[in-house]
């Protein structure tokens, strides 16, 4: 669980670094200097859950099923943010936002 | 692979790139495999060293069939799955021939 | 050479590329895009198959539920077996677990024989009298090896042909990778508002990249796990005996063991009956042995020697690697003989690819996720499919335009000039198949409650119900596709899937007792969801069907040259074309 949150909340990051998505999601064009922050940012929490996922796995099954479960949970929030910017693009912030502090809320608790 | 005018030619040409790429590079595939597996197995195990080049192989007929439509010429995707196909079927039938057994 | 001509001749030279690769692309994904979708789309029913085959038992309902470790389900079910077949020489026993909660018992007697299967009540170890069905298993076996039948004989080449469609499939997903020009820029981008081919190639390409780690593990472990078949060079070339290729060795080899324990038997061989086997202090070794794993089938046979052994098999769920552990015993003595796994890295990578693919290590969650990928994935399939066909269509469309049939009149209805054999023929198929495939599913579950139970060939009977529907939605297809391309013909066979569908739940609270009325209430969950996901799957049918019924895009009067600005009208296969900026 904590996985696909934190993976969504990446690939939002991500998505918003792209201009066309910033400029769905807040209305203006991002600034070159935000938008590469933005990726970045995305890229780096992606690479911190993989970590997570196979250092500490949740349920304390191996490692490789951690990654594995990893995995799934990195195609599964990139469908749910294609979803979130093609329906909801507005919301795209804020989903991203509840979606890092669940998912490290959801890591804490072990799930 | 824009064609001037779909006519008998190009369809032979795609034919036998075609063929090239199916055929060919399964020949191409299955000599590497033979040849890699009998390299690899004398360092490891043989079981090791069979699934270390098959799975490799699946990649190479991939390649080859790309070579088939990417080479300029049909003849040319020939002369990229064939040739290597036969050099490395020699390679694998090299120490069998050089024994003398059937 | 000036840097700026070497320059522009690289560029040149990887828009050549980029082109034959897309050209490719085109041709790897069309040819047997169809036999793909459909073992793409079995596949993922597949995961489930587990519960297909208790759903279509409803005799199995409200089964008792047992620990595997209880040494006395197995013990009496084995004696159960000896009882109706004294001379029995090998079985093999799939204990219960929570996705199946009774007794799988394969057994035969001498000779080289298939096996009979004997479904048994955990806790008596009495035969269950279920109805005869393939269940969950049919969908399993048509998609890795096209079975037909329920004593299939053509296993081999339906095997072959799915290798060659998965060899396709390999080539599609690299080139599709390769010729894709903006993959991180068009990674979220699903525009379905803008219509026409620029959705459905924003579809096939966000359903092809957002779980192409996925596509491609499920590609390449496909080709891997039947590469004894697909390519035997290396076999060949390294495992050579007196006699040729020594198979078993390699066999053996593979799954960690010594190839004397596991004998081939051939045809008419005689093997002794099996002798009384105490199955208790076996059972509870293997358990102390791995502590906290579960027992997944138990075994009894005898080795190359003639001794009779039993073998104890971990659950296939407990690692990611296939095959999972197993323990020999003695069968008179009960001493503990040997563990047979596979520990070398490359037997091992083998053994994961091979569990990624069959994925029984999934639980629930993950198991749905899988599912959902390969949802996706069926329809990614789906829409290279319409893709080809609507981008076809356009530029035959434009072509003949150009010619000067310039009469385009708003009171015209859908003037198509006739289009060629063969797009009309690639139409056809793919309302037969991506339509009437779904079709097929939905009527292979309702036979399954509709057929009287207890007929001769009744398994082969539902399969019949399955193949007549399919059958059925080809000459429709085929008939539209001769007659005028329409959205008719997508219409009508999305519409009678999802009739059938959502009618499932209500047909089996008509024949059986294990309906949605009986499971909610008593929250057994497995028979529920099965029920609800029926309901759900009818409901998408449906709303496909009525997304895409004729008149729901009024026709545009002005001549289909001039892209049209968007309107918030869903992508339907005819609207005119826009220029594609990628692919094809």
């Amino acid at each position: 669980m904590s996985a696909f949150l934190l993976c969504f909340a990446a690939w939002s990051a991500i998505a918003l670094g792209m201009d066309r998505h910033h400029e769905d999601a807040l209305g203006q064009e991002g600034s070159m200097r935000r938008l590469v922050a933005l990726r970045r940012s995305g890229w780096l929490l992606l690479v911190l859950s993989l970590w997570l996922a196979a250092a500490h796995p949740p349920g304390g099954v191996s490692a490789s099923l951690g990654v594995t479960a990893w995995t799934v949970a990195l195609s599964v929030a990139a469908v749910a943010v294609t979803a979130t910017v093609t329906w909801q693009p507005r919301r795209t912030p804020e989903l991203a936002g509840a979606a890092l502090l669940a998912g490290l809320l959801a890591r804490a608790l072990g799930w | 692979m824009k064609a001037a005018r779909v006519d008998w030619r190009y369809r032979l040409v795609i034919t036998s790139r075609a063929m090239a790429a199916i055929a060919g590079g399964y020949a191409l595939a299955a000599g590497f495999t033979a040849a890699l597996s009998l390299v690899l197995a004398l360092w490891m195990p043989r079981v090791e060293a069979v699934l270390t080049a098959t799975m490799l192989a699946w990649l190479a007929y991939a390649t080859a069939a790309g070579w088939a439509f990417y080479a300029r010429t049909a003849w040319g995707a020939w002369g990229g799955t064939l040739l290597p196909a036969l050099a490395m079927g020699a390679c694998a039938m090299a120490p069998q021939w050089m024994r003398g057994t059937p | 050479m000036t840097t700026a001509t070497s320059t522009v001749r690289k560029s040149a030279d990887r828009e050549g590329f980029r082109q034959a690769m897309s050209w490719l692309h085109t041709w790897a994904g069309l040819i047997l895009g169809w036999l793909l979708f459909a073992i793409f789309l079995t596949g993922t029913l597949s995961f489930f198959k587990n519960e297909f085959n208790l759903w279509m038992r409803p005799e199995m309902h409200g089964l008792p539920r047992t620990d595997a470790a209880d040494a006395q389900v197995a013990q009496k079910s084995v004696d159960a077996l000896v009882r109706k077949a004294p001379d029995v020489t090998q079985w093999i026993l799939h204990l219960p677990d929570d996705r199946d909660p009774a007794v799988n018992m394969l057994w035969r007697g001498t000779g080289n024989g298939r096996f009979e299967t004997l479904r048994m009540n955990p806790q008596t170890g009495e035969p269950i009298e279920a109805r005869q069905t393939m269940g969950g298993d049919f969908f399993y076996r048509f998609h890795f090896e096209l079975r037909t039948a329920q004593k299939g004989r053509w296993t081999i080449q339906g095997r072959w042909l799915v290798g060659v469609a998965t060899m396709l499939m390999f080539v599609a997903l690299i080139t599709g990778v390769i010729t894709h020009r903006r993959i991180f820029k068009d990674f979220f981008t699903f525009r379905p508002t803008k219509g026409g081919q620029r959705a459905w190639l924003d579809a096939h390409n966000v359903s092809g990249v957002l779980v192409l780690p996925f596509y491609l593990m499920i590609t390449f472990s496909g080709l891997m796990i039947f590469h004894t078949l697909y390519m035997p060079a290396g076999i060949a070339a390294n495992y050579k005996n007196e006699k040729g290729v020594d198979s078993n060795a390699y066999f053996a080899d593979l799954q960690g063991e010594k190839p004397e324990s596991r004998p081939r038997r051939g045809a008419g061989d005689k093997v002794e009956p099996l002798p009384a086997i105490a199955l208790q202090p076996i059972i509870d070794a293997a358990t102390t042995r791995w502590q906290g794993g579960r027992i997944g089938s138990v075994q009894a046979r005898r080795d190359a020697n003639g001794r009779a052994v039993v073998e104890v098999t971990r659950h296939e769920g407990d690692r990611l690697q296939y095959r999972p552990p197993r323990l020999l015993f003695d069968a008179t003595t009960g001493q503990w003989l040997d563990q047979a796994d596979a520990t070398s890295p490359a037997v091992k990578t083998y053994g994961v690819l091979y569990g990624l693919h069959m994925a029984r290590f999934a639980d629930v969650g993950l198991r749905w996720a899988l599912f959902g990928f390969g949802v996706l994935g069926s329809l990614m399939i789906a829409t290279g499919m319409v893709l080809w066909s609507v981008k076809r269509s356009a530029k035959s469309q434009t072509q003949a335009s150009r010619k000067g049939a310039a009469t385009a009149t708003s009171t015209a209805p859908a003037a198509h000039p006739k289009a060629p054999f063969g797009e009309r023929l690639v139409a056809g198929i793919n309302i037969a198949t991506l339509a009437g495939l779904p079709l097929a599913c939905g009527v292979y579950l309702a036979a399954n409650r509709l057929i009287p139970v207890g007929i001769e060939g009744r398994a082969d009977a539902e399969l019949a119900w399955f193949f007549s529907a399919w059958g059925i939605t080809l000459l429709w297809a085929l008939a539209c596709a001769v007659v005028r391309p329409h959205r008719l013909g997508w219409t009508v066979p999305l519409a009678a899937a999802g009739l059938v569908w959502v009618a499932l739940p209500l047909i089996n609270a008509l024949t059986t007792h294990t309906h949605l009325g009986v499971s909610l209430p008593a929250r057994e969950w497995v028979w529920a969801s099965m029920d609800l996901s029926f309901l759900a799957t009818g409901l998408l049918l449906g709303w496909l069907a009525w997304r895409v019924r004729p008149g729901r895009t009024p026709r545009r009067g002005a001549p289909a040259r001039s892209a049209r600005p968007a309107r918030p009208a869903p992508s339907v296969p005819v609207a005119p074309a826009e220029t594609s900026t990628s692919g094809a």
